[in-house]
């Protein structure tokens, strides 16, 4: 168990997202303001950490042929008790994620980390897992949805604070452009698409520059 | 790396196969059943407090909206709230909407005309048809109405949404179910 390497990989080198390219509908679908990015982050780092979990203890007890079949059992009743909490205890961030809550089920950062991880890995190390990988693909909805709503909305901290102070849900963000010269299409998902690409080409014209020079073939 | 695990360890049967997914399926449902009841009384809370704030949208009121009993045979007709002497709130939900059940309300005055309308959820299409929730603009077409709507299309007087003539049709039918419900009512 390599706590350092895990951190890493997960923030940087194996990004689930920008570097292995997982859960990218939820990356381009609600990443329209601070309070999305984050709800959503935070949403996937609690049901990954406990699929691991889980699915790491029960690692040597589940039959190889039914793998599949009970990590999504396990993946969706975790989705759903997540569901039911924000439904209950945060309601207007379920209103503003609406269907992709439920939709995490089939978000392949929580199936690729069970079977890639959870499935070989022992408890503590995969519930680290979850944590690094969700800090991950949180930092990345982060900067995903900060941008976007930069130039969408010409706010900042949308949901999250803003000069009225903090208010989640309805603090209105900080109006850093004009909303006069706010680009709509950055809040579409032309604007995801768009945004997105330009993301993961700077992580990885910054991840691959030190190595430029042993790597020839590009 | 899957392979040398399954190398390693024997094949379990069949039976294995059943009872460890129906275990792992029992023991998940008995989880999502607890947090269910646990949450169950909050959502239904929040559930009645944005009808209540769209309540206060569609035909503002202070005091109570009293739940007045519909007995008519319109099952569109999802219930009917008495707003003192102002007039009625009336929740419907047409299901000839593009995808799926609307549920709407529509405040119409003690003098019979719309006063506001309002969708709490609906599955039409994002972009196009969820306009009918989101658009004020849009919904302002139906306040002041006291006749059946229509769409224009149908030789109604309502622009319908751009691309969403469906949904447009559905709202129309929701107002007027609940005009006519109002009638029955008297």
């Amino acid at each position: 168990m390599n706590v350092k390497k895990q951190f890493w990989e997960g923030l940087i080198t194996q990004n689930p997202v920008l570097v292995q390219l997982l859960g990218m509908c939820p990356m381009l679908a609600i990443t329209t303001s601070m309070f999305n990015g984050i709800g959503m982050g935070l949403a996937v780092l609690v049901i990954l950490t406990c699929c691991n979990v889980v699915i790491s203890l029960l690692r040597k007890v589940i039959p190889n042929k039914v793998r599949i079949a009970c990590y999504v059992v396990v993946i969706a009743t975790f989705v759903t008790i997540v569901d039911l909490v924000i439904k209950a205890y945060v309601p207007a961030l379920s209103s503003s994620l609406g269907l992709f809550i439920p939709l995490i089920v089939v978000n392949c950062i929580i199936l690729g980390r069970a079977e890639g991880f959870a499935a070989k890995n022992s408890v503590p190390a995969a519930a680290l897992d979850g944590i690094f990988q969700g800090i991950g693909n949180m930092v990345a909805l982060i900067i995903m949805s900060v941008i976007r709503e930069l130039l969408g909305a010409g706010t900042f901290g949308g949901g999250v604070f803003g000069p009225e102070g903090f208010g989640f849900g309805t603090a209105a963000g900080f109006q850093v452009i004009p909303a006069n010269f706010a680009a709509l299409g950055m809040i579409l998902p032309v604007g995801g698409f768009l945004t997105l690409g330009f993301i993961i080409a700077g992580f990885q014209y910054i991840l691959n520059k030190p190595k430029k020079k042993e790597v020839a073939k590009g | 790396m899957s392979e040398k695990v399954t190398a390693t360890k024997k094949e379990p049967g069949m039976a294995m196969l059943i009872i460890v997914l129906t275990v792992i399926s029992i023991v998940m449902a008995l989880c999502l059943g607890f947090v269910n009841n646990a949450t169950a009384p909050a959502i239904a809370l929040n559930a009645q407090k944005s009808k209540e704030a769209a309540m206060q949208v569609v035909l503002p009121h202070e005091g109570t909206y009293d739940l007045v009993e519909y007995t008519g045979t319109d099952t569109a007709v999802a219930g009917v709230y008495q707003a003192g002497d102002e007039g009625y709130v009336v929740e419907t939900v047409p299901t000839s909407g593009f995808s799926g059940a609307i549920v709407m309300l529509t405040g119409i005055s003690a003098d019979g005309a719309v006063t506001g309308i309002a969708v709490i959820t609906h599955a039409e299409t994002s972009g196009l048809g969820s306009k009918a929730k989101t658009d004020s603009d849009w919904q302002a077409q139906f306040v002041g109405t006291t006749e059946p709507v229509s769409v224009t299309k149908d030789g109604g007087t309502i622009e319908s949404i751009t691309g969403s003539t469906i949904t447009s049709r559905a709202i129309c039918d929701g107002v007027n179910s609940a005009r006519a419900a109002l009638a029955e009512i008297g």
